[in-house]
């Protein structure tokens, strides 16, 4: 049976459901864009169908989708019985006519029952029922592993998220571990980028929320992470870097991933709490390698609300007092504790005392040690001089101190344009703009004209095209 | 022997403090415990929580006899066993030794240096409900803790006087580390000293390394490359100042060139 056929089978069942709800109506487009992409084997339809589906996910019910499964699945498919039982206990209306022979088709596309494995997933999910979810999940690893097509890479990452999903909100999460690597490892293995991608990402929240932060690390060090994969998952993948990164003290790599994160990160609605979340971690190695964030970035109205715990840290960071920043922490610890982030401010009370020697050393040329020992409420000169020579290693302050006389000297501040730093400075960015003019190019699209003379041309090239890719696709060249 | 004899011989010689003859009956007691599939616990293996319990205690005896013969790489081994079995919240009721153990396994990762996995193994309290500031408060805890705080500071003279006021731990194991833990702070006094100071006399140095004489002074001075004249150490850290200025011509020059060459791609 053709692929034709099927198309002509869903129209006509299109058609005959023409007065029922518009929301089964867009569920059967759906369906029809995802025949397109197995058609063309071209995956941008899989990700056009994504784009359509938010809005009417809201109003997904569960009499739309078993309608459009009926009309979607051959009669005795093993999936849908399976898939109609759990959709089942939500129907609205008992008198549903299912027994209507000519709606169902005979061929199904793997595109096709992926789909509808994903849209029931989502639809237990945004109906709240996890342990039903769950139990549908298993389902659905199993029809995972029946299909093996580049079309579906997309739609396989998603249903994973769904997967761990149900597993994260019923707190079960090692388990699902095991399933998640050979998913990882398969995916690997089929050069499936989007698959792999997420379950990378995946493994590395279940490691994180778990706090094996250990087992995290080696994860980022023994796999590759596919930097051309949908941009929402490699902004989440930054994110856990950076996490991983600041936890290990190396604050400086950490910066550069939350910056990627925050930037990658997805302009939606939908996003904001990623994107508060990334800035909340930001904030913090900001503040813990010294730096003090821009007033600009709280002021930021999405995220204004949710930064005050952290606006009265760096205030009492920026001011170098200890006294503050204990009634920072007494006032706030219970949200700081809430983000995960309760330990990583602790660590800040380090730094409240650098702030201190930094301001200091910018505002004294020279300055005795007792001194210091005041300002900072340390216990002994003894303390200070430790404190101070520990600052100068670490490259907190300029300065020398004299023993003898018991005093801290700052340098002659060195100018910055008598070295090297501006060129290498303008060398990266012109080379960032340059390999972001290449990428931009790389990454057009160049349509077939239609109304070009010599059209048949173009079609006799599509046409070897398209054999050349099924020709692929079949022998799994890769 | 049966699992059950080497295990009453292994505790009547542990509580005689004959960790030597400890040491020769563990890993018997190892083998049995492999054969019983007793020494990893996993999801899928169900066991009896009173079995798990009584290979927990072997183990930590294990690690206490380990850590006492100053063989630190056993006792990190033994230390990764035991955290399998700390994470079994919910089956196994808590031990009282963890909290010392894991301290102790901590004051072994400073005197090492690594602060990154110090870290890594304070975020794991989190599975337990502790946060850093819950953990200051245990007595055994408290005391990594409070010297990877002082450490980071550059307080060095509260480790000091901590360590070498003996007996106020809560148990004698932590006195084991007082020698390497001072050591390794010495050796970052030491770099810091050269980096903060222009010269320095030998007397002063003598009193931050914490050093009581002078031969073991001359011993850092050797190890760091220092220079002694009339009694004052000179660091010779100055000199690389000026070096930053732009001498490479050449490599303007290349720069240039590239972007020239990508810019005529683009027109």
């Amino acid at each position: 049976m053709s692929v034709e056929q099927a198309v002509k089978n869903s129209v006509a069942a299109e058609a005959v459901k023409e007065e029922k709800l518009s929301v089964s109506e867009k569920l059967s487009e759906l369906f029809n864009l995802i025949q397109k992409s197995a058609q063309s084997l071209d995956s941008r339809y899989v990700l056009k169908v994504f784009r359509e589906l938010t809005p009417i996910r809201s109003q997904l019910t569960a009499d739309d989708l078993i309608t459009t499964i009926e009309s979607i699945y051959p009669q005795s498919h093993e999936h849908k019985s399976y898939l109609i039982a759990t959709l089942e206990p939500f129907t609205q209306t008992d008198a549903m006519d299912i027994s209507d022979d000519v709606k169902t088709s005979e061929e199904l596309l793997p595109e096709s029952d992926l789909l509808a494995h994903l849209l029931v997933q989502i639809y237990l999910h945004d109906k709240k029922d996890l342990k039903k979810l769950d139990l549908f999940n298993q389902k659905c690893i199993l029809a995972l592993k029946l299909y093996n097509k580049r079309t579906l890479d997309h739609i396989v990452a998603k249903i994973w998220f769904y997967v761990f999903r149900a597993k994260e909100q019923l707190k079960d999460l090692i388990t699902i571990r095991t399933d998640l690597l050979a998913a990882l490892r398969t995916a690997t293995l089929r050069h499936d980028i989007e698959t792999r991608a997420s379950t990378i990402t995946l493994i590395l929240r279940s490691y994180l929320l778990t706090n094996d932060i250990n087992q995290a690390y080696n994860l980022v060090e023994k796999t590759e992470f596919p930097e051309e994969a949908s941009n929402s998952v490699v902004a989440r993948y930054y994110y856990y870097l950076a996490r991983i990164q600041t936890i290990q003290l190396d604050y400086s790599s950490a910066h550069e991933c939350a910056i990627t994160a925050i930037r990658k990160c997805p302009q939606t609605k939908s996003a904001y709490g990623f994107l508060q979340v990334s800035t909340k971690l930001n904030i913090l190695i900001q503040l813990l390698t010294g730096e003090i964030p821009e007033l600009s970035t709280f002021r930021d109205p999405v995220l204004e609300k949710s930064l005050l715990p952290y606006l009265a840290v760096t205030r009492a960071v920026r001011l170098g007092d200890l006294n503050i920043f204990s009634k920072a922490l007494e006032e706030y610890g219970s949200s700081l504790k809430k983000d995960n982030n309760y330990n990583l401010v602790l660590r800040l009370r380090q730094n409240v005392i650098k702030t201190g020697i930094r301001i200091i050393s910018l505002s004294y040329k020279k300055i005795s040690l007792k001194d210091i020992c005041i300002k900072l409420h340390l216990d002994g000169e003894l303390s200070a001089e430790y404190i101070v020579s520990k600052a100068i290693k670490d490259g907190v302050v300029e300065a020398t101190i004299n023993h003898k006389e018991g005093y801290m000297q700052s340098k002659e501040l060195l100018d910055v344009y008598s070295t090297k730093a501006p060129q290498s400075e303008f060398d990266r960015r012109v080379k960032f703009c340059m390999s972001l003019n290449n990428d931009s190019v790389k990454a057009m699209r160049y349509p077939m004209s239609t109304n070009r003379v010599d059209s048949k041309a173009d079609l006799e090239a599509r046409e070897r095209e398209q054999e050349l890719l099924q020709y692929l696709q079949d022998d799994d060249f890769f | 022997m049966s699992l059950e004899e080497l295990t009453t011989k292994l505790t009547a010689y542990f509580n005689a403090d004959d960790y030597d003859s400890c040491s020769k009956i563990l890993p018997l007691i190892k083998i049995e415990l492999i054969k019983n599939n007793l020494l990893i616990p996993s999801l899928t293996t169900k066991k009896n929580p009173n079995d798990l319990i009584i290979t927990r205690s072997i183990l930590e005896i294990g690690a206490l006899v380990s850590i006492n013969l100053l063989n630190l790489k056993d006792f990190s081994n033994y230390i990764t066993q035991l955290k399998t079995f700390y994470d079994l919240v919910n089956i196994l009721p808590e031990s009282q030794n963890k909290n010392k153990l894991l301290s102790l396994y901590l004051l072994l990762l400073l005197t090492q240096g690594d602060l990154a996995l110090f870290h890594i193994e304070l975020e794991r309290f989190n599975n337990f409900g502790l946060s850093v500031d819950e953990l200051e408060r245990d007595e055994f805890l408290s005391i990594p803790i409070k010297f990877e705080k002082w450490i980071i500071d550059g307080s060095f003279n509260k480790v000091y006087e901590l360590l070498s006021s003996k007996h106020n731990f809560p148990c004698k194991e932590f006195n084991l580390f007082e020698k390497d833990l001072l050591d390794s702070i010495r050796l970052t006094i030491a770099t810091n000293i050269e980096s903060g100071y222009p010269s320095l006399p030998l007397e002063n140095l003598k009193l931050l390394l914490f050093l009581k004489n002078l031969s073991d002074v001359n011993y850092y001075i050797d190890q760091m490359n220092w220079t002694v004249e009339n009694g004052i150490i000179y660091f010779n850290n100055n000199l690389n100042d000026l070096d930053d200025e732009i001498k490479d011509e050449k490599l303007i020059v290349k720069n240039s060139l590239g972007y020239a060459k990508e810019m005529e791609s683009i027109i």
